[in-house]
């Protein structure tokens, strides 16, 4: 009885050390990256490298303003144009759970989110970039506007979800109560539903902002980069993944000095953002 | 009843092809508290969803038949101006959960965007809260989020929002099934008192709530108007079998 | 709620207790003093209001019990003051009784000492009050106290009955008086009874079980345990 009672205990033991041994081997390649990342970028991390635009090749020194800026820019506009959109989608497909319609959109919503950056790229040049270069004569072609108009495609489908799953939370009751009280539909949804699912939509909203900030193939097509400082939104620009991709492939050791520390700074933006996603939650979720 | 303020006349109902309730006359007499009770689907609470039209947030509801509010059909007329008169409180409190007391005990202002001056919405929030009993427990923290109110002081917050908008009518629907007695006491003392201000019309399946707060109480079984008259009747010596069933805890 | 109803029931039962009081006052009174408008005010006024009032607690009680489904000390008082209330319209009907056999005799000539008669009157008038004043203080010890002198009542009326006999004996003719004599002695222990009655019902609302039925000893148990 008691051998019985032993080999139990102990094939408990070896199954938690298990348990724990994977965990770790799964977060272990987190912790390589960051690693790696901050050992190789952080000599390129000085006040130089935050505000100053690229040299001319063959001068040392430079920084990643342009691309900060173009980044900037780029999520701005993105977030701008998706969120509305998304939040209006999101709160329909809570509210319609049956209609044919929802499931028509929810089915999309998938699907945009499979569709690779890189095709997504392809139709931001085909819907964004040639019809204003056709309008305009070939004098706006590449722009941020455009590379921001397909960043917010694929901004669409991950706040519509968290959005769709915040009001879903939300008890009928609540939306009861204010129709109870002689408000019009539209007012108890823009008052009572919205407020209440501030936390989901912006955490949303920032998880959106995370996906973005690090995709590069869109920008290929629609931003295209840009060696001068551009703040024009209707011009092509920098970004912080393009000039990763730019200074990496180049054959000069600074650059790819430059390069590290480019996406050492990407890395905490992206870091830093999933961290605010969980105070966001923490301080203003509502629990029902 | 020469005091009537409600009633109906004919009311059917159907969600889609199913009939919930069936060719129901009812009137409601003016200040008094007026219970409908019976067993669970007996379209009691889809009676009571009626009055003031919020069934209509359901679509596959059909109505046949009307509804006289002082003698004016509540059918034909505009439903936000039904509700500012008929009000509701539902069996979970609900107080809105980004807004403070104070804001929730106006929000039927604020949210149709009815502008009041400060003093007349102090006056407002004061007088609605002291009509709900919750005035000395929260006059201090009128600008706190009302999560910190215990549910029975919840259900209060909520008696006073609706209250804010000076109904005629207010409609409760099992409004203590999710208290405990002791809460459950509490408001039924309030709406005894209130019943001077307000004509209460209830839902409730709790047969000795009905028996101690209401004047009147009607019988629904399966869908049917059985039987309704002064609560001592119908709980002494109700005239119809099923009634005596249902008081009797002998039905179903 | 419920406190507001059992108290108008209270309110109620005492009225009708009261006037059941001042009814027995009133007819040894018009004995006495020979005065037989009080006596016939008493059988065709106080009576009907008596059975009025019975007749009011009763649906009262009976609301109550089905609305509000009193419990512990609420329902034994709800239960016991629908039986005093019968026991009430009793008193009021022995007062009749009283009443009616006392216009007989005040038109006949006096013959046999009312002396008697008189204390039972009184003892039987102190136990009615008593009993009633122990319901409205709920005081359980005068209650047990009216139990106890309900045998001097009894002895009383045994006494007034076998001097009648001899008196009946000697004189056949004063037979018809002396049966109204007797009724009337015979009502007045029924008061007392029913006024032990009454005091039993009190204790057991204020103590929780019953002293019915029971000789004194269960009265000295009861005493004994406070």
């Amino acid at each position: 009885m008691r051998g019985r009672l032993f080999f139990r205990n102990t094939r408990n033991i070896l199954f938690k050390t298990a348990i724990i041994a994977i965990s770790i081997i799964a977060v272990l390649p987190l912790i390589f990256i960051i690693g790696l990342i901050a050992y190789k970028g952080i000599s390129a991390i000085n006040l130089d490298f935050f505000v100053s635009g690229s040299k001319p090749t063959g001068e040392t020194g430079g920084g990643i303003l342009n691309a900060l800026v173009g980044t900037g820019l780029l999520i701005l506009i993105a977030t701008l144009v998706a969120t509305p959109i998304a939040v209006f989608t999101g709160m329909y497909l809570a509210e319609k759970r049956a209609s044919r319609l929802a499931s028509i959109v929810r089915w999309s919503v998938d699907l945009i989110q499979g569709v690779p950056s890189i095709v997504l790229g392809l139709i931001g040049y085909a819907w964004f970039v040639l019809p204003m270069a056709q309008l305009t004569g070939a004098k706006i072609t590449f722009s941020i506007l455009a590379g921001s108009l397909t960043l917010a495609m694929m901004m669409l489908p991950i706040i519509i979800k968290s959005t769709e799953e915040t009001v879903r939370l939300i008890p009928y009751s609540l939306k009861e109560s204010a129709i109870a009280l002689g408000v019009p539909y539209y007012r108890t949804v823009l008052r009572v539903v919205l407020p209440a699912s501030s936390s989901g939509i912006i955490s949303g909203i920032l998880l959106g902002i995370a996906r973005i900030s690090g995709e590069t193939a869109p920008l290929l097509f629609t931003v295209f980069g840009n060696y001068y400082f551009n703040a024009d939104i209707l011009k092509p620009a920098d970004s912080l993944p393009l000039l990763i991709f730019n200074y990496a492939m180049s054959p000069y050791e600074d650059l790819h000095t430059m390069a590290w520390g480019a996406a050492l700074v990407l890395v905490a933006f992206i870091l830093l953002l999933n961290i605010l996603v969980r105070m966001v939650v923490r301080k203003w979720k509502i629990q029902f | 009843m020469e005091n009537t303020i409600l009633r109906t006349e004919n009311l059917s109902v159907y969600y889609g092809a199913t009939l919930a309730v069936e060719n129901v006359n009812i009137s409601f007499e003016k200040n008094k508290i007026s219970s409908i009770m019976g067993p669970s689907g007996c379209g009691k609470t889809t009676l009571l969803r009626c009055l003031n039209r919020i069934h209509e947030l359901n679509q596959t509801v059909k109505i046949n038949g009307s509804i006289f509010l002082h003698d004016e059909n509540i059918l034909e007329i505009d439903p936000i101006l039904v509700r500012r008169k008929v009000g509701m409180v539902f069996q979970r409190p609900n107080p809105f959960p980004t807004m403070n007391i104070y804001d929730n005990v106006l929000a039927g202002y604020k949210l149709n965007g009815i502008r009041i001056k400060k003093a007349k919405a102090d006056e407002i929030v004061e007088t609605s809260l002291v009509m709900a009993g919750l005035w000395q427990e929260v006059k201090t923290d009128l600008y706190k989020r009302g999560t910190f109110l215990s549910g029975g002081q919840q259900q209060r917050l909520c008696i006073a929002r609706t209250l804010a908008l000076k109904p005629d009518v207010l409609l409760l629907d099992e409004p203590t099934s999710a208290l405990d007695p002791i809460a459950m006491a509490r408001i039924e003392e309030l709406l005894v008192e209130l019943k001077k201000t307000v004509t209460i019309i209830i839902v409730t399946h709790n047969l000795s709530q009905a028996g101690r707060i209401s004047d009147f109480t009607s019988f629904m079984f399966l869908g049917k108007l059985i039987e309704t008259g002064p609560t001592t009747i119908i709980f002494t010596n109700p005239c119809h079998e099923e009634t005596e069933k249902y008081v009797t805890g002998r039905l179903g | 709620m419920l406190k507001n109803k059992i108290a108008q029931l209270r309110e109620i039962l005492v009225s009708q207790a009261t006037l059941v009081e001042k009814m027995l006052a009133k007819s040894i009174k018009g004995l006495l003093e020979n005065n037989k408008a009080v006596l016939d005010e008493i059988i065709s006024i106080d009576e009907k209001t008596v059975n009025r009032m019975e007749i009011q607690i009763d649906e009262l009680c009976t609301n109550i019990l089905a609305l509000y489904h009193p419990e512990a000390k609420d329902l034994r008082m709800t239960l016991m003051m629908s039986k005093m209330t019968s026991d009430l319209e009793r008193l009021g009907d022995c007062v009749v009784n009283i009443a009616e056999s006392g216009i007989e005799i005040l038109q006949s000539p006096i013959m046999y000492s009312y002396d008697d008669l008189n204390i039972m009157a009184e003892e039987a008038i102190e136990m009615v009050r008593d009993s009633i004043r122990a319901f409205i203080d709920e005081h359980a010890q005068l209650a047990k106290d009216v139990c106890r002198r309900d045998e001097k009542v009894d002895g009383l009326r045994d006494k007034i009955m076998r001097e009648l006999i001899i008196i009946v004996f000697d004189e056949p003719k004063t037979i018809e008086k002396a049966l109204h004599i007797l009724r009337i002695a015979n009502n007045l222990e029924k008061i007392a009874d029913v006024s032990t009655n009454i005091a039993e019902e009190t204790v057991f609302i204020t103590d929780g079980f019953t002293i019915k039925h029971h000789a004194h000893d269960a009265l000295d148990q009861s005493a004994a345990r406070g």
